[in-house]
């Protein structure tokens, strides 16, 4: 029987260029024998400009769009319960429409999530300048995974569901990473899995950054950390962030991974 | 007359030993990345996905070496063409030096800007293109950026792991001194071959580390380079085995008569000392810090009057 992977992508306002970039990377995939792929795109920008984009993609593809931009998190969640709710599907993969995908980047994914034990995140490696959190070269494991490219295991769905949709963008993924850890999962990386991503040369952005902060604060209440939510607080407001109000935590645990590093949440490489 | 777009080339003597070929005429926006490979290039793959990620276009990618299977990377090129459209060409010749492969891919290589590039380096998305930009906005003949050096572990199954990096961003302004103690790796430089005249664009027959190779010193001497300041971008993955100052340059192919035999002895030094503190920055990074600092002081201090003559010897024509 035949299993399948899904692929979500969730779109804002991004340009043409990105999608037609990532579309022949999805084009050229290679995929391990008796695994489909199944492409579900949402896309949170005002107009459906970008769906004609999605005209040349070479194969059928579902497509949502939603008056308001819903967020990263509630998107993917709604991928991810549409992907999961047919029974042969047994992976979903959140890409970043910015991202290009190594050939091999999503058979490498599963070819771990296959073969290590009780698998629940597995992000691909950020490429040419990777992320400088640490990772184990042989166990593969890692205090947080990216959300760039992250395989989502069914297993994992079922027990603590998707993002915390608190979270509108940033840091997101790693709070699912603490959660599935607490859970007992595994949190891993596929060092074979190259996804093409440029962060660091991208320019500053001032709602990026209040954007971030404002998920770091919450991120750190959650998880009991007063000092650091404090002190996200204090740049957001310096930042000249309009106010707002932190939502209230459903639930509140001991973190799985690191506020003394700043917003990179564990030691650095380098 | 000189067709829109297409810069007059100055001639060059083709008698002049190692000299590459060049083409009469060069595509004016056109960047040509010549790529030196090797058998059992573990790196390989990822260069060709970092060639393929450049924001820069239009590109030619001309892979130059000695490798046997031809068919195999022909495939991978062309497949990694795919992902973001790019001109390529692949000539392999068991029976190749570096020089003579690397001469043969200037020869073919149709753009204004030149690159090189080694399987073991990869280049960021941008990097190209702010190269490129610098040199649009000032006369240089070549730019450069900052680098990086990325140390791997071994240990890692499948993929490189890389244990840590050395950052060296450009400096703010150039000094040849600078150059030489930091050695940047040849994936730094463009050089655009409308404003280079008649200097010969040849390596050396030395098989070394391709950034030892006086064609860099040479390039350096003689022209003021466009330097492209902030983050690094393109980086060398250094094995443990591999150090900056593995084969000296000076040592291996610049002759010059009157040698200082202090110089001889520091560059040894200085070989040791670095290959010393490599592994120290793996095994105890407080004893590192510790060693570079000696280590920079003291190299500094025996060789700058001699490095000085040296380089003002070489821009004033020496060999």
């Amino acid at each position: 029987m035949s299993k399948t992977v899904a692929l979500g992508i969730v779109l804002f306002s991004n340009p043409g260029s990105e999608i037609r970039r990532l579309l022949r990377s999805l084009e050229v995939a290679v995929l391990p024998s008796g695994v489909q792929q199944q492409w579900l795109w949402w896309d949170n920008s005002p107009t459906d400009r970008l769906r004609a984009e999605l005209g040349a993609a070479p194969q059928p593809v579902k497509y949502w769009r939603t008056e308001v931009n819903v967020g990263f998190s509630i998107a993917h969640n709604r991928l991810m319960r549409e992907a999961f709710s047919s029974s042969d599907c047994d992976w979903y993969v959140c890409v970043n429409p910015d991202a290009m995908l190594h050939p091999r980047c999503i058979f490498e994914l599963i070819q771990v999530a296959e073969r290590e034990p009780r698998p629940g995140l597995i992000e691909a490696r950020l490429f040419p300048d990777e992320h400088p959190k640490p990772y184990d070269p042989i166990t593969l494991e890692t205090p947080w995974c990216s959300g760039c490219v992250l395989l989502v295991t069914r297993s994992l769905f079922e027990t603590i569901g998707g993002f915390d949709e608190n979270f509108f963008v940033y840091c997101e993924d790693v709070d699912l990473s603490w959660r599935a850890r607490a859970a007992g999962f595994r949190t891993l990386i596929a060092p074979a899995a190259l996804v093409h991503h440029h962060a660091q040369g991208r320019p500053i952005l001032r709602s990026r950054e209040l954007a971030v902060r404002r998920s770091a604060a919450y991120l750190a209440m959650k998880y009991g950390a007063a000092d650091f939510a404090g002190r996200m607080l204090g740049e957001y407001e310096r930042l000249g962030g309009p106010s707002f109000e932190l939502p209230k935590p459903s639930v509140r645990s001991a973190p799985r991974g690191s506020f003394e590093h700043d917003l990179r949440f564990a030691e650095s490489r380098w | 007359m000189v067709s829109p777009g297409v810069a007059r080339v100055p001639s060059v003597d083709p008698k002049r030993e190692g000299a590459a070929e060049r083409p009469s005429g060069f595509s004016s926006r056109l960047l040509s990345v010549v790529l030196w490979v090797e058998d059992k290039d573990p790196l390989l793959d990822e260069c060709l996905f970092a060639v393929a990620g450049q924001s820069y276009r239009p590109l030619e990618l001309i892979v130059v070496g000695r490798r046997s299977d031809r068919q195999l990377l022909n495939a991978a090129v062309e497949q990694y063409s795919k992902l973001e459209p790019f001109e390529h060409q692949v000539l392999l010749n068991q029976s190749y030096a570096r020089a003579e492969a690397l001469s043969e891919g200037m020869a073919q290589a149709h753009g204004r800007y030149l690159a090189f590039l080694t399987a073991d380096q990869v280049v960021y998305p941008d990097h190209y293109a702010r190269l490129i930009q610098k040199l649009s906005e000032l006369d240089s003949a070549w730019a450069m950026s900052g680098f990086v050096r990325a140390y791997l572990d071994k240990k890692a199954r499948g993929a490189p792991f890389i244990q840590w990096k050395q950052e060296h961003p450009a400096p703010e302004s150039f000094d040849l001194l600078w150059y030489h103690y930091n050695r940047p790796v040849c994936s730094s430089v463009v050089i655009d071959r409308t404003r280079v005249g008649k200097f010969p664009l040849a390596f050396s027959n030395d098989e070394g580390p391709i950034e030892n190779d006086p064609l860099f010193f040479k390039l350096a001497a003689a022209f003021r380079p466009a330097l492209v300041l902030g983050i690094p971008s393109c980086e060398q993955r250094m094995s443990r085995a591999r150090t900056v100052f593995e084969r000296s340059p000076e040592l291996a192919k610049i002759s010059v008569p009157q040698w200082p035999r202090l110089l001889t002895l520091r560059l040894r030094v200085l070989a040791a000392v670095d290959r010393g503190k490599t592994r120290l920055r793996l095994q105890s990074p407080f004893l590192y810090r510790v060693a570079k600092g000696i280590g920079n002081w003291s190299s500094r201090v025996i060789s700058r009057r001699s490095l000085r003559e040296h380089f003002n010897s070489l821009s004033r024509g020496g060999s």
